[in-house]
């Protein structure tokens, strides 16, 4: 058990500054969006604003362009700040050679990411929604989490393939596998009106536990050392 | 174990991917070629005409053609501004006079789109009228039908209106109502002095009205002929008529002034099926036509909604076309993340019934083929499952394979 804190905090002392820099981003992310919402709630009146978000067309949608992209940063971070410094220079085999299980400790670095990504979106989203209930009813802010759901969902596959990316050691591989993750991920960041996702939530949660698991493919070939 | 598994979970990716990937990748290589034709019906010959695009003939039932200018004096009741600024629109017709007040007056066209890919919040404005002013006029708030009941939320403060919504609740308990509401529908832009307020139906289906005049609340129950579920209510915006209905059956009714609901005739109509529906009408008759893929039906009503004459067109389907035809030698099915009727959802579509097999034997042959060159021993059970799964998946999971490879 102990070991397995080791790795935890040996992930931690890589990805502690991306981590602290993408939650300030989010931060901020929140601070702006809210700002718009306020701005708009004084210029165009809240009962307007609020009528516009639902049934105009196009909708008002004071969060999709930023928050859309925000979850795919935010793994984009995580994933690269853990990974890139093991595969550059094949450090990842020093980490191999630690008394456990392959797999155990490519599994702990795995959790710990995914654990880093839960701790940052959980942030961000309460940050957005405790702001969200003072301004819009509950049933707006339901369809706003429904459309928030696949992006998030999303950040967590982008995650999970740039794992195994990561630890692939052919690069002509690499390029298939990005390809291949490129249209994958970009199923999760869909959707037009606010709540429109709502039947593609429950696939896309599937695709990403599938997904959860790919890595292990790559690390097989890494320690079999096949290019 | 693990490795293998994990492949396993990548080949599904793949298949998923590639499933909505190739399929929409070949349907934008081709220019789409529609033959796209709609309906039409003429007060002067009392039938049909079938209009294509601006190269094709128009016709009638019987074949005959006719030229745009032809076209337009079989329906002067549409064209009538044409006709007018030409001078040739005749003075009666069927022994009635046809003046520009009475066309226009009598005149509707209502496009009501069926599609399922937009959010009922629950939540909607409930405009306010008065007697001594015209129109409805907005009141800062939404009204939504929880478990509690009937509640007004002021955007401003965005809290409820307690006083507002108690008014409404004590009226809508007199007509027993039982709350939350099960769906609602209303218009967004009130629109003058024929604003209907919002409908909703109750946890017993039982169907409302509630609209907001004086200062108080006017709720009705509106008694449904029979037991039904309502699916969508269009609200009107038209003298006599306050909304379209539409049931569970596939039935379709009208509310008059009255409340009272009746039953239009509309056999073929499938709510699950149909794009859209139009419903139109003019001096003499009233009008549905209903659309799906390869499919048009034109329904011409008497002014008291009985069935006079009616006609299907049946058009290319994409299926039935060459490249309709390829894809399903091609693929064993598609999946697509889009669909104008159903929105966003992963609906999974099978081109053909077993055309696709052959296809997908002969890539299962290759996968055994390419095993066996190399070395493969076949009767493990990844190499056989990566056969079945080509079998299944054709060239889908053929992708995956060629990708992610076993070693042995």
């Amino acid at each position: 058990m102990v070991k397995l804190l080791h790795i935890f905090y040996k992930e931690w002392l890589k990805t502690r500054w991306y981590a602290l820099f993408i939650l300030v981003v989010g931060a901020a992310v929140c601070i702006y969006l809210y700002m718009d919402v306020a701005s708009s709630f004084k210029t165009t009146g809240a009962f307007d604003y609020t009528l516009r978000i639902m049934y105009s067309n196009p909708q008002a949608n004071f969060y999709r362009s930023i928050m859309m992209y925000f979850p795919l940063v935010a793994s984009l971070f995580v994933g690269l700040s853990q990974f890139l410094p093991e595969v550059i220079d094949k450090k990842i085999k020093l980490t191999l050679h630690l008394p456990l299980k392959h797999n155990t400790v490519l599994f702990m670095m795995q959790s710990f990411g995914v654990c880093l990504l839960t701790v940052i979106y959980l942030a961000v989203l309460t940050g957005f929604f405790i702001t969200g209930l003072t301004f819009f009813p509950a049933e707006i802010n339901v369809a706003f989490a429904i459309s928030l759901a696949p992006w998030f969902i999303g950040g967590y596959a982008t995650y999970f393939m740039i794992t195994m990316i990561s630890m692939e050691p052919n690069i002509l591989r690499q390029i298939i596998y990005s390809a291949l993750t490129y249209f994958f991920v970009r199923l999760f960041y869909t959707g037009v009106l606010h709540g429109d996702t709502e039947r593609l939530i429950i696939p896309l949660v599937l695709l990403t536990v599938v997904s959860g698991i790919t890595l292990f493919y790559s690390i097989n070939r890494f320690i079999k050392g096949e290019l | 174990m693990l490795n293998k598994i994990s492949r396993i979970a990548l080949l599904a990716i793949t298949i998923f991917v590639t499933a909505i990937v190739y399929p929409d990748f070949y349907k934008t290589s081709f220019k789409r070629n529609l033959n796209y034709k709609s309906l039409n019906y003429s007060e002067v010959l009392n039938d049909f005409l079938i209009v294509g695009t601006s190269k094709d003939p128009i016709y009638d039932r019987a074949g005959n053609v006719y030229s745009v200018a032809d076209y337009e004096k079989l329906i002067p009741l549409s064209s009538f501004r044409q006709l007018m600024s030409k001078g040739m629109m005749p003075d009666s017709l069927k022994g009635v006079e046809l003046t520009f007040d009475n066309i226009v007056s009598s005149s509707y066209e209502h496009r009501i789109p069926l599609r399922d890919n937009e959010r009922e919040y629950g939540l909607l404005p409930l405009a306010h009228g008065s007697s001594e002013e015209y129109g409805y006029k907005h009141q800062g708030d939404f009204m939504r039908i929880g478990k509690e009941g009937i509640e007004f939320v002021v955007s401003s403060t965005n809290s409820v209106d307690k006083e507002k919504s108690g008014l409404f609740d004590d009226a809508l308990r007199n007509l027993s109502y039982s709350p939350p509401a099960k769906r609602m529908w209303g218009n967004v832009v009130p629109g003058g002095d024929k604003y209907n307020g919002v409908f909703f139906t109750d946890q017993n289906d039982n169907f409302f009205q509630v609209k907001y005049f004086d200062n108080k609340p006017v709720c009705r129950r509106i008694e449904l002929p029979y037991e039904m579920e309502i699916v969508k209510v269009f609200n009107l915006l038209r003298q006599g008529v306050i909304a379209y209905v539409f049931n569970d059956r596939d039935e379709i009714f009208i509310v008059d002034d009255n409340r009272n609901m009746t039953k239009i005739p509309a056999d073929g109509f499938s709510y699950k099926e149909c794009w859209n529906i139009d419903l139109s009408g003019n001096l003499f008759y009233n009008y549905i036509s209903f659309k799906r893929e390869g499919f048009e039906k034109m329904i011409v009503l008497d002014k008291e909604y009985s069935y006079i004459d009616s006609y299907i067109l049946i058009g290319e389907e994409y299926a039935h076309t060459t490249r309709g035809k390829v894809e399903a030698f091609m693929y064993p099915f598609k999946i697509e993340p889009y669909t104008y009727k159903n929105g966003f959802d992963f609906n999974v579509v099978m081109p053909g019934k077993y055309s696709f097999l052959l296809v997908n034997v002969l890539l299962a042959s290759l996968v055994f083929c390419l095993k066996r060159r190399k070395g493969h021993v076949i009767n493990k059970w990844h190499n056989i499952l990566d056969i079945v799964l080509v079998c299944l998946f054709g060239v889908y999971a053929f992708t995956g394979i060629m990708i992610f490879k076993t070693k042995e």
